[in-house]
């Protein structure tokens, strides 16, 4: 606090006055206007309390210089009644304020004094601190990247604007402040009338958003602006707002718009209505549409007679996300329609994308053909008949004119022209596929066949040897077929032949491998049934023959010896008619097996047809013709629940009758014999298990051998029961433990769980009476 | 084809083999009824004594034809087929002789339709079960209504 005043008394009166009203206040002393802008300089007072008249100067004249070098400093005038006229020259002068007193500053006086320092020492505070922020403010504005401006309603002062100005419109600040056109000065010419337009609507009264182009020193940029109108008392006094620089956005964005203008594609966008709102890409061009020539037309007219896509925008309105591939004007496209919501749910719009597929579509469209044309190499039978096969998918599925196959001859490590299409016959002026040279060990061609990898030959005439020494093939894709054969594809321009017809041919090229492979197969197969055949057959014609021609001399030997007997009998003694005995006894063992064996040799050949058999029936007869025998030996043959299979009813007879009688046969003294039977899958495993003796480890498999065993009295029961067993795709095996009985398995289709509904009843009835 | 009682039966027996031809021969003495039985050796002459042809034109047509199935020249299956496809034979009654019942089955299956078919036993006993058979088969042809 800085009491100045030239009076002594009133000096000293002031600061005792002040420091016995306020002790925190500390009274400061000047007597002169020199001195007191000494203690101002050195103690930073804050407030001035001066008497009206100095030494020098009067209070008034004080203040205006106190004002001129401390703008803001408090000053309080202290006057004596009377110099009101003077107190107002002050108060005109901005004194913050006036403490009149009469004759001598008495305690009021002084109370009043305190109380008026006070709130002038308060308001200086407050607007320090209004200032403070101010300046503040404004230095954060020149900090910021935005332009930020006020200007009066008519564009023709300006009120403020940041040095963001310099560096977005390369312009200076100080010449903008001078007069607001100098903005416009910047503004890309062309934009100029929009953003005139602009400044109407913002000095009218309303907001505005505009973004244009200024033009700077090393090229154009971009701004958006955002602008208010500023009003007092309802009335437009300022516009006002923020320029940004967003040249970098509208790079990217017009990027963007490059890239969907040039992609071959259509990007649009369909209002709630249909009507197209807006569109792109270069895949308009293809449809010979404008840019915007889409643009307020409604799908539902201009594609009116297109069904699906009609269909397709009804279901993306509807609020369906959805892809579809169609036709339009020849070319494929598929286009993805995304529906736009509103926050009720409703479709607000439809945005959508189509893409060109047409190329895509026609090599779907081809592998499919070419699929289909390869089905026919399951049905070729011979290996010229696959390469014929190839020769004419190449050519006309996958458009190939040129093209031959050559099949390899591993006798005479050489490739043979098998099948060819016309245009390559024509190249040589050949007639036939078997005027094409052949390719030898050495040629070109053949290297690549070992290599078993297809190949390009990027002009034949290169080749090193080839196997077409004067032919101009030029271009030529060779595709080995494994160790099978090659086919040649020839004159195949650049461009008309491309990866993906190389891609076709060798996924073609594997397929007829396969086939070539199945072929060679089922040939191996078909030589090897056919001597199969031819050997059974002779088998069968030796087994008969045999059997005839045996048994005659051995009924002549029969025969004779009981003639014999009858007629000379009485000359024998009983040993000569014992040697008779067995003689006979022998030939008619003899006779039994020649009959076996010609059972044997027909259980494969002489089968009935198979039908549905009731094992449990089977049984029973097996029981009913054993009934001797199983009585004879006190023997009991118990079984389960027997399911049913799908046999040769005779020979399924045949099968469970020389097992169960062998299990009787060789059975413990008053033998218990065992039959079961269970399904598993798709099979009947049938058990007999006798209580026998067993059977030696080292006859397990002798057993089946033919007159090895000795169920039927032959030796060849056993055997008959392997060969019904194989018969029906099954097997037979014994299993048995020394002392405690053998076990025969064996295994028979079971009945299909769907019987075949062609079955023929009769075959099965007719077959029930054989048993 | 009538035939009276008492008056010998014509058999025909179609042999290659003398030693069966014997045991026929044998076995027809010893039955009840009362035959003339000629013996060819083969399916030629068989075919030529049926027609009367040469050496048999005057020889009488046979009542009967006991026919071995393996003969020279031709077999009993030819024999038995142009017999069969023959207006003027096929009502000769025929019996096949086999040699066992696996061939009987063979024949069968050549759908020849033979009248009856026998096989050859292997012991003379049986011989005399087999003309007892052939005796049993012609008396049910002769008891036939005369056609």
């Amino acid at each position: 606090m800085l009491c100045v005043a030239s009076d002594e008394a009133l000096l000293s009166s002031l600061v005792s006055g002040l420091e016995r009203a306020d002790p925190d206040i500390r009274p400061l002393e000047a007597r002169t206007l020199a001195q007191a802008f000494q203690v101002i300089d050195a103690e930073n007072p804050g407030c001035v309390v001066s008497a009206l008249s100095l030494a020098d100067v009067d209070g008034v004249q004080f203040l205006r210089q106190i004002r001129a070098k401390y703008d803001d400093l408090p000053f309080v005038l202290v006057a004596d009644r009377g110099s009101e006229s003077v107190a107002a020259d002050a108060i005109n002068e901005g004194v913050d304020g006036y403490v009149p007193y009469e004759d001598e500053l008495g305690d009021g006086a002084f109370e009043t004094l305190v109380d008026r320092i006070e709130t002038v020492v308060r308001n200086y505070h407050s607007y320090q601190r209004f200032k403070d922020a101010t300046d503040l403010l404004f230095r954060l504005t020149e900090y910021t990247t935005d332009v930020l401006w006020m200007f009066t309603d008519d564009w023709e002062e300006t009120v403020v604007i940041n040095e963001a100005y310099e560096d977005i419109w390369d312009r200076r600040q100080a010449d903008v402040i001078e007069d607001p056109a100098d903005f416009l000065e910047g503004v890309y010419p062309d934009d100029r009338p929009g953003v005139l337009e602009k400044m109407e609507v913002i000095s009218g009264g309303d907001p505005a958003d505009l973004e244009y182009r200024i033009r700077t020193g090393d090229g154009v940029a971009w701004v958006s602006v955002h602008a208010e109108p500023v009003l007092s008392d309802g009335e437009v006094e300022y516009v006002a707002g923020f320029s940004r620089e967003i040249t970098e956005r509208r790079e990217s964005t017009k990027q963007l718009e490059a890239l969907v203008e040039n992609l071959p594609v259509i990007v649009f966008t369909l209002d709630a209505d249909g009507v197209c709102t807006t569109s792109a890409g270069a895949g308009l061009e293809m449809l010979g549409l404008e840019p915007d020539e889409l643009e307020g037309l409604s799908i539902y007219e201009a594609y009116a007679e297109h069904d699906d896509l009609v269909d397709a925008v009804d279901r993306a309105l509807d609020g369906e996300e959805l892809r579809v591939t169609l036709e339009v004007e020849g070319f494929v496209f598929e286009t993805w329609y995304r529906p736009v919501f509103d926050e009720a749910g409703n479709v607000v719009e439809v945005v959508g994308v189509s893409h060109d597929v047409t190329r895509l579509k026609e090599r779907e469209d081809l592998i499919e053909r070419v699929n289909e044309a390869t089905r026919e190499l399951q049905n070729a039978r011979t290996g010229a008949e696959v390469g014929r096969v190839v020769v004419e998918i190449i050519e006309s599925v996958i458009g190939c004119p040129v093209t031959a196959y050559w099949r390899y001859d591993d006798e005479n490590d050489r490739l043979e022209p098998t099948a060819a299409s016309e245009p390559a016959l024509d190249i040589g002026d050949n007639d036939d596929v078997s005027d094409l040279p052949h390719i030898e060990a050495g040629h070109a061609e053949m290297e690549v066949f070992r290599t078993g990898e297809s190949r390009w030959v990027r002009d034949y005439a290169d080749l090193m040897n080839p196997a077409h020494e004067a032919a101009d093939l030029g271009r030529l894709l060779l595709v080995p077929l494994g160790d099978h054969g090659m086919v040649n594809i020839g004159h195949a321009e650049p461009g008309e032949f491309d990866d993906f017809d190389r891609y076709l041919v060798e996924i073609l090229g594997q397929t007829a491998t396969s086939a070539l492979d199945r072929v060679e197969r089922e040939r191996a197969l078909e030589s090897r049934t056919a001597e199969l055949e031819r050997s059974n057959e002779s088998l069968q014609q030796f087994a008969y023959v045999a059997s005839h021609d045996l048994q005659e001399p051995l009924r002549m030997v029969s025969s004779y010896v009981s003639l014999l007997e009858a007629e000379y009998g009485d000359m024998f003694d009983e040993e000569a008619t014992e040697y008779m005995h067995y003689a006979v006894d022998g030939a008619t063992r003899m006779q039994d097996m020649i009959d076996a064996l010609l059972r044997y040799s027909r259980i494969r050949t002489e089968g009935d047809d198979f039908v549905e058999v009731d094992l449990e029936a089977v049984l029973d007869e097996t029981r009913r013709s054993l009934k001797l025998l199983v009585d004879e030996g006190e023997a009991t043959v118990r079984a389960g629940d027997l399911p049913r299979v799908t046999a040769d009813r005779s020979q399924v007879g045949q099968l469970l009758q020389n097992l169960v009688k062998n299990a009787v046969e060789h059975g413990g003294p008053e033998p218990t014999v065992e039959v079961d039977a269970v399904v598993e899958g798709d099979r009947v495993h049938l058990t007999v298990a006798d209580d026998g003796p067993g059977v030696d480890d080292s006859q397990h498999e002798r057993i089946f051998d033919i007159f090895k065993s000795n169920s039927d009295g032959t030796g060849i029961g056993l055997a008959v029961c392997e060969r019904i067993a194989y018969r029906h795709d099954g097997d037979i095996w014994v299993e048995s433990d020394p002392g405690a009985g053998a076990t025969f398995h064996v295994t028979l289709p079971a009945v299909d769980a769907d019987p075949d509904p062609g079955l023929d009843p009769q075959s099965a009835a007719a077959d029930g009476g054989h048993g | 084809m009538t035939h009276t009682r008492g008056e010998p039966v014509e058999i025909l027996l179609a042999e290659d083999n003398p030693g069966d031809a014997k045991l026929t021969r044998k076995a027809l003495k010893q039955g009840d009824i009362i035959n003339n039985l000629h013996v060819v050796t083969d399916g030629v002459k068989a075919m030529s004594y049926l027609n009367q042809e040469g050496e048999y034109a005057d020889r009488p047509r046979p009542d009967l034809v006991l026919l071995d199935l393996n003969m020279p020249r031709k077999d009993g299956r030819e024999v038995l087929k142009e017999v069969k496809e023959d207006p003027d034979l096929r009502r000769i009654p025929v019996v096949v002789m086999t040699s066992s019942a696996a061939e009987e089955d063979i024949i069968r299956s050549y759908d020849l339709h033979a009248n009856a078919y026998l096989t050859k036993p292997i012991d003379f006993d049986g011989f005399l079960d087999v003309v007892g058979s052939i005796e049993e088969f012609w008396l049910s042809v002769v008891k036939m209504p005369p056609e």
